[in-house]
């Protein structure tokens, strides 16, 4: 017995000893398939930051936009009542709730840039063009949303249901972060980025610039506000900007976008256009042409009468071929709204979808899926830098000049960049609108404000919609119809996602989805007045 | 005491036998309760007194009754407090195994299942063929599965496969079964109107105005003339889209009676197998070969399993040599589930047999894809290996010691295959007459076309399991007896996925990886157009644990048991600060087991002749809500990256906290069994609550925050439960025995508290823009269904806005729970002369669960709410409009006009589809599971022949359902689109419930 107690005694602790001594046999979780947050660079955070943060704002912000400022319409001739949340409109927290997901999770990436670690300032560089990126979406995101959570954002496992900022502190913030990054740039410390910056290539002078005009856009946008600290702010800062250089030429971003699967494709095209199959995604037969932007750059030649389109009336724009595939030489649309049967909506055939210019580029002269794939995707185009500065110059002609010089000069970018700059297009277009107010420089200064942002709709269209969308909720232009079977006005800005209401739901301002329909104070803070 | 150490071990040698008289007396208890030996975990072997927790065993005659070819499904229904769901009702589809309850939200909430003593899992249970299960033992108590530390949290199953004879003479058993299956429970619809939708756009020369609606021969919806229209009710119309010469092909304009079955035929299933066993005084050999084939009520998806199974032992002196091999193949081949999605939307009048040979653009609708098409060009196979050894060693160093040593090492390796040739429009439609003249169907829909595409998947793992134990057994006093077991498990798993494949087939019909255009990158793992997924990596995990087992018993009336289990496991191991980070967790558990009828001499009578009284206390852990190397914060390289020389990481946007512990669940169990006449009434109750705290979940995080969840311990919850099973031998004779067992299962859990801030978490949201999905609320249940509602005034009337179309809510609302407010069985046999009929059943009473089926089919105008005077408009019942601040009867249709047109936009208006209140229904249901009727030949007919049984039967299963009222067969209540804790949500890709039916039998020679 003895020595069976022995021989048990030693084997039950060998038994339980083989527990405490297997820290080396269990230590296999270090994941094989994936790398470390810490080793990630900013070179490497870079590129997904850029294309994520596109990715959203062109597809579904793209798509809202689209509808809402009434350049897109729904098939209502093969999709039965199409789009009725966007036409009533029926605004919801599953109403293009992916905007504020993607934008912020894309931005998140830009943050991480901008904490990285680097005693020894090498990525200097990437933390300003990352301020500067981050600027651009946050603003999206603030004009969108309102008040949003900002100072206590992106600290990820740190806190989970971040507290709102007001718009306006936003705004402030960001204004800084752009001045921050451009006194970076101009210290030169650090690397010149490379292939990693898939916008301008190390070029840090066209970031410099395209910071400036960021922040040109911010002001402008704050140009209603009467008298107070904010107005007071808004000129102090604009007044830095005076002489400053603005960007001369599209911003575009492409990591190498190609057709050998959906993935890499650009997503504008991947969702609006072609698929690496071949196939037709879901959102190009579901969009056409709005009978909207039919009539207009058609100028009118139907002669409708309505009053909204008058001033269209025998001008029609040379740009039409390229922004639709035409139909018997015209852009065929439907009326929001209206369904097989009712007027505005064709009897049958082809309907006039994004045209060469805006799926392809401006040389091309057929669609195949490897030149739409490859795409660049547009974060900011020349048309809207060169008509920002002409709103500027108009409104605060002591401080910027040449106000027509760059209307025309944004008129030319968007025929420049869709290819519609041959022949006498663009200068008998020119001529065209240059008798008529509220489409050309003539007039009051209110009219020229609406043919700024006229042109400014026209040339977004398939570009950069959202920022059509946010000069008519701050000016009233241009005067856009609603759908047929409208029962609210446009909103003037769009309620927090179910996400919010899932896991930040205490953080919330009590806002209901009629809110969005009057000025309150929920309203951005830029369009209050 | 020593006589019943041995005594035991013959007692276990001979219920293991393939005899079959002795299986009629299994798990209906017929016979007196304490001369059964039921195996508990790590094969450790104890009375039927000496179990000190609940626990049920099933044993093959009633497994087998109805010849289920899964001995998973063969469970349902037999024992109280199991609940098994089939996930779906495709070919080869998947089960859902929970004992008692969920007790945790992002863990999983699965039994184990040890096969022979092995760790194995629910797959290999299902793919073992039932005949050669010698009995299943369901530990539904926690004490009884502590020995199983984390694993056996949830209870476990624990499943002996047949040993062998000891007659030295050979013995062969022969089973086969062929059956008929058929899917049944189609979605009831409206047989009042037909297929079309308003406006027109069908005929160049114009559309007949039936009240408002048209009538389009390529419509999916039924938003047409009623069938009784004057001008085409019962006429025979063109329908569909125009064929090549463009005629059109005609139906008449009436509904087909049970059109949704006219697609599935009848399937068929056939099982052989063939059972050899020898043995010796010491030893003995099996070999069990088995043949399924299942042939699908959807044409062309199969099934074929061949399986071998080789037991053989010897005891040499003191050494006692066990072996098992283990080889099962199956392979699949299918199309997919998603094609039941396009034929829940057709039109009663079409019969879709004529469109077999149509093609994609000559079928019904524009707008759905022809399913025969689809049958044809989508096919998903799959070859699925499973080899497993268990070796199992046992010294005796003397007749109170022994050292025993199980182990397993397994190997599975998977191999996927799949594919679409896709579809491209061609044909340009001519002298139809029609709209779509002059096109193609991709010009007239923009989205007829689709990709080809081919992805191959191979998954292979190696698992070993072994355990290592001292095994004691001591008579302390003539009174007092002690067993003691100290023991060490290892296991190690280690597996990997392996996918290649892409879009874009360049030469049609050759599958190969070579011949695809778009490939797809590696580490791609939204790639996948199929739907299954596209994983490229290895997963290592490791488990080492220290255990030890203590059982006294006093008399024959008091038994002690004890556990605990010292663990640590390589998923909570972490890396950070330059440390290593792990420790180990222990877990323990206590049972007593009292048998006042022993004890108390004068207690035992007439009345009660046993009663049985077990309390037990479990603490233990559970890591499985932790998935691999989810500790470390990893860079993710988004879909899309690597583009060409341009790498890129971003952040993780689902993250787990680092220094993560397990959960811990701490269950108090009291047991009663109480037997009458006799044995011949046996009740058995269990009372249960189980308390889990550091309760592992997903916190959605605001995505302000740059990631969208977090995992960490946050969180409390409580399950409580009682189970009661009564069971009754009313008559018991030699020529006529007839049994019953019935039970009633009740199990709640509550969660009492969750992290700072958060007041649910989301368990299952399928559509994050469909208001769905099934969340654990704080202060509520577990499982709670919340969807987005109607608004409604104070006194529950839907409140409309100025256009008639209700308003709805942002917040999502809870509509109640998943879980059931009781289950019930029922299962009996009746036995008269050599005729057997046996039976299974059970109900199900409330609980909720959401259709998205019915929210397609209201969609296409096919519900019982669609079944109204439509060309009136649409009115919404029992609703109210706000008239200059009061709430008043609502009189407006919907969209404003009370015509058609207005009632079908709104019920095809993505807000409506988008709303998950419609969808949620009632979950009650009754099944009857199995019902069979057997004949032994008798022994006297055949004496003078080789064969010494033979047994022959016809048999049911899912003979007959009844669902809630409110679900009109929409969705089977137990189907989901996923066996985890989002269990309660159906998607549209799951077949319907298939019945069978079918004869069998057995023989012995």
């Amino acid at each position: 017995m003895k020595n069976l107690k022995i021989k048990t005694g030693i084997l039950t602790v060998g038994l339980f000893l083989s527990v405490v001594s297997c820290e080396q046999y269990l230590d296999i979780n270090d994941n094989p398939n994936q790398v470390e947050i810490e080793l990630a660079t900013p070179n490497e955070l870079l590129p997904v930051g850029v294309t994520k943060t596109y990715s959203t704002q062109g597809r579904s912000l793209m798509q809202f936009s689209s509808v809402v400022m009434n350049s897109l319409a729904g098939n209502s001739l093969s999709y039965g009542a199409p789009y009725i949340d966007d036409y009533k409109p029926n605004v919801s927290n599953t109403f293009y709730n992916t905007i504020w997901d993607g934008l912020y999770l894309g931005t998140a990436n830009f943050e991480q840039i901008i904490k990285y670690n680097d005693p020894e300032g090498k990525y200097a560089q990437y933390k300003a063009i990352a301020k500067i990126m981050k600027a651009n979406y946050i603003q999206i995101l603030t004009d969108l949303y309102g008040d949003m959570p900002y100072s206590e954002a992106f600290q990820q496992q740190g806190n989970l249901s971040p507290k709102y900022d007001k718009g306006e502190n936003i705004y402030r913030a960001s204004i800084k972060d752009l001045e921050d990054a451009i006194a970076i740039i101009d210290s030169n410390v650090g690397d010149e980025p490379t292939t990693s910056d898939i916008v301008f290539q190390g070029d840090m002078t066209s970031w410099k610039a395209f910071a400036n005009t960021i922040k040109l856009r911010y002001l402008l946008r704050m140009s209603n506000i009467p008298s107070g600290d904010l107005a007071t702010f808004r000129d102090q800062k604009l007044a830095t900007l005076s002489g400053a250089i603005f960007i001369n030429k599209d911003v575009v971003e492409n990591p190498g976008y190609n057709s050998s699967n959906d993935s890499q494709q650009n997503p504008f095209t991947n969702s609006f256009v072609v698929t690496t199959g071949g196939s037709r995604p879901q959102n190009y037969s579901y969009n056409v042409a709005s009978e909207n932007i039919q009539i207009i750059l058609n100028g009118n030649s139907e002669g409708d009468t309505r009053s909204v389109y008058q001033k269209y009336t025998g001008v029609a724009d040379g740009r039409r071929a390229k922004m639709f595939n035409l139909v018997g030489n015209k852009v065929v649309g439907i009326r929001q709204g209206n369904l097989p049967g009712e007027p505005g909506v064709p009897a049958g055939g082809t309907l006039s979808r994004f045209g060469l210019g805006i799926t392809v580029g401006p040389t091309a002269t057929s669609l195949t899926i490897a030149n739409t794939s490859s795409k660049s995707g547009v974060i900011m185009s020349l048309a809207e830098s060169k008509f920002l500065q002409a709103e500027a110059a108009l409104r605060y002609p002591a401080l910027f000049s040449n106000a027509q010089g760059n209307f025309t000069a944004g008129i030319t970018a968007s025929y420049n960049y869709l290819g519609s700059n041959t022949g006498t297009l663009l200068t008998s277009y020119l001529t065209g609108i240059a008798t008529k107010p509220g489409l050309g420089w003539i007039g009051s200064d209110s009219n020229k404000i609406e043919a700024i942002m006229t042109q400014k709709w026209i040339a977004l269209t398939g570009v950069n919609p959202e920022q059509s969308y946010f000069d008519y909720t701050r000016t009233g232009f241009p005067v856009t119809l609603s759908s047929t079977i409208a029962t609210n006005p446009k909103p003037n800005r769009l309620i927090y996602p179910l996400s919010e209401y899932v896991s930040n739901a205490s953080n919330i301002p009590a806002i209901s989805n009629t809110d969005v329909f009057n000025k309150n104070q929920y309203t951005p803070f830029w369009a209050r007045n | 005491m020593k006589k019943l150490t041995t005594s035991v071990l013959l007692v276990v040698l001979s219920s293991s036998f393939a005899v079959v008289n002795a299986q009629s007396n299994d798990s209906i208890r017929t016979q007196k309760i304490e001369e059964v030996v039921v195996t508990g975990a790590l094969g450790i072997k104890r009375k039927p007194d000496a179990v000190t927790n609940a626990q049920q065993v099933v044993g093959s005659k009633e497994l087998n009754q109805a010849s289920s070819p899964s001995a998973v499904q063969a469970l349902t229904g037999k024992v109280s407090g199991l609940q098994i769901s089939q996930v779906d009702n495709s070919v080869g589809a998947s089960s859902r195994i929970v004992i008692r309850g969920s007790k945790s939200i992002s863990g999983d909430n699965q039994a184990l299942v040890v096969i022979d003593n092995v760790i194995s899992n629910a797959t290999v249970l299902a793919q073992l063929p039932p005949e050669v299960v010698e009995n299943i033992n369901v530990i539904k108590g926690s004490q009884g599965a502590a020995l199983y530390g984390q694993q056996g949290v949830n209870g476990v199953i624990i499943v002996t496969t047949k040993r062998g004879s000891k007659s030295e003479k050979v013995q062969f058993t022969l089973t086969s079964s062929i059956e008929m299956t058929q899917a049944f429970m189609f979605p009831k619809v409206q047989t009042r109107y037909g297929k079309g939708y308003p406006g027109g756009g069908g005929f160049l020369a114009g559309d007949v105005d039936y009240n408002g609606t048209t009538y389009i021969p390529w419509e999916n919806t039924s938003w047409g003339p009623a069938y009784n229209a004057p001008g085409i009710g019962g006429e025979m119309v063109s329908t569909g889209l125009p064929q090549a010469d463009g005629s059109f092909i005609m139906e008449k304009y009436a509904p087909v009676k049970d059109h949704f079955s006219k697609f599935f035929k009848n399937g068929v299933i056939m099982q052989n197998g063939l059972t050899v066993t020898a043995g010796g005084s010491d030893s003995y050999a099996t070999l069990s070969i088995n043949r399924l084939e299942n042939n699908f009520v959807v044409e062309g998806d199969k099934l074929r399993q061949n399986s071998f199974l080789l037991k053989a032992g010897k005891k040499l002196d003191k050494l006692r040599i066990d072996g098992t091999v283990n080889y099962i193949s199956r392979i699949t081949n299918q199309t997919s589930a998603d094609l039941y999605n396009d034929i829940l939307q057709m039109p009663t009048m079409n019969d879709i047999r004529k469109y077999r040979d149509t093609g994609v653009d000559g079928f019904l609708s524009a707008y759905t894809t022809n399913p025969y098409y689809q049958i044809e060009h989508n096919r998903i196979d799959t070859n699925r290996d499973y080899l497993s050894g268990i070796l199992a060693l046992q010294y005796d160093f003397n007749s109170n010691i022994n050292l025993s040593y199980t182990g397993n090492l397994s190997l599975t390796n998977t191999r996927q295959d799949s594919h679409n040739d896709g579809f491209v429009a061609s044909r340009v439609y001519e002298n139809s007459g029609t709209y779509l003249d002059g096109g193609t169907l991709q010009d007239y829909n923009g989205n007829a076309n689709f990709d080809s595409y081919y992805y191959n998947r191979t998954v292979s793992s190696r698992n070993y399991y072994g355990d290592l134990m001292l095994n004691f057994n001591y008579d302390l006093t003539d009174n007092l007896n002690l067993k003691l077991n100290i023991g060490n498990n290892i296991q190690d798993n280690y597996q990997t996925a392996r996918a290649m494949g892409g879009t874009g087939l360049n030469k049609p019909g050759w599958y190969d990886i070579r011949n695809v255009n778009n490939v797809a990158l590696p580490g791609d793992s939204a790639a996948g157009s199929d739907g299954l997924g596209f994983d490229n990596g290895t997963y290592r995990s490791r488990i080492i644990a220290g255990f030890a087992n203590l059982d006294l018993g006093y008399k024959d009336f008091l038994y002690f048991n004890s556990t605990f289990r010292l663990e640590e496991s390589s998923v909570l191991s972490t890396n950070y600060d330059g440390e290593r980070h792990n420790k180990p967790y222990p877990y323990y558990s206590f049972g007593l087991s009292f048998i006042p009828t022993k004890a108390f001499t004068g207690l035992k009578g007439n009345v009660l002749s046993y009663m049985k009284i077990a309390p037990s206390f479990t603490r233990v852990g559970n890591t499985s809500a932790v998935p691999l190397y989810a500790t470390t914060n990893v860079a993710v390289a988004p879909s899309g990256f690597p583009y060409p020389n341009l790498p890129g990481y971003g952040i993780n946007t689902t993250q787990t906290f680092r220094s993560i512990q397990p959960e811990f669940m701490s269950t108090a169990d009291l047991n009663v069994q109480l037997g009458f006449f006799n044995d011949r009434i046996t009740l058995e109750g269990s009372v249960y609550q189980t308390d889990t705290d550091n309760l592992i979940t997903n916190i959605g995080a605001s995505t302000a925050s740059g990631i969208s969840s977090l995992r960490s311990n946050f969180g409390k919850t409580r399950m409580r439960g009682l189970e009661i099973d009564l069971g009754v031998t009313p008559i018991r004779t030699k020529d006529v025995n007839w049994n019953f067992r019935t039970s009633f299962a009740k199990s709640r859990t509550k969660v009492l508290e969750l992290a700072d801030g958060a007041s649910e978490v989301t368990l299952a949201l399928p559509y994050n823009n469909v208001g769905i999905g099934v969340f654990a609320v704080k202060g509520s249940d577990l499982q709670t269904i919340k969807a987005t509602t109607f608004q409604r005034d104070d006194q529950g009337r839907i409140i409309v806005g100025a256009d008639g179309v209700p308003l709805q809510n942002t917040a999502l609302s809870s509509m109640g729970r998943v879980t059931p407010d009781y289950t019930l069985t029922f299962n009996t046999s009746f036995r008269f002369k050599s005729f057997t009929l046996s039976g299974s059943m059970d109900f199900r009473k409330g609980g909720k669960f959401a259709s998205l089926a019915k929210s397609t089919l209201t969609f296409a105008g096919l519900t019982d709410e669609t079944d109204f005077d439509r060309e009136n408009g649409y009115v919404v019942p029992n609703s109210v409009q706000l008239v200059g601040g009061n709430y008043v009867t609502n009189t407006t249709p919907v969209n404003g006009a009370a015509d058609y047109s207005s009632a079908a936009a709104y019920f095809t208006s993505t807000s409506l589809q988008r709303l998950g209140e419609p969808m949620v229904l009632d979950a009650t249901a009754f099944k009857v599971r199995e019902i069979s009727l057997t004949y032994d030949i008798p022994k006297t007919v055949l004496s003078d022949t080789f064969v010494n049984s033979f047994t022959v039967g016809i048999y049911a299963r899912n003979p007959f359902f009844i669902y809630a009222k409110e679900n009109k067969n929409y969705n089977d209540p137990e189907t989901s689109y996923s066996s985890g804790n989002g269990a309660g949500i159906a998607i549209t890709g799951q077949y319907p419930s298939q019945r069978s039916f079918g004869v069998n039998l057995k023989a012995t020679f």
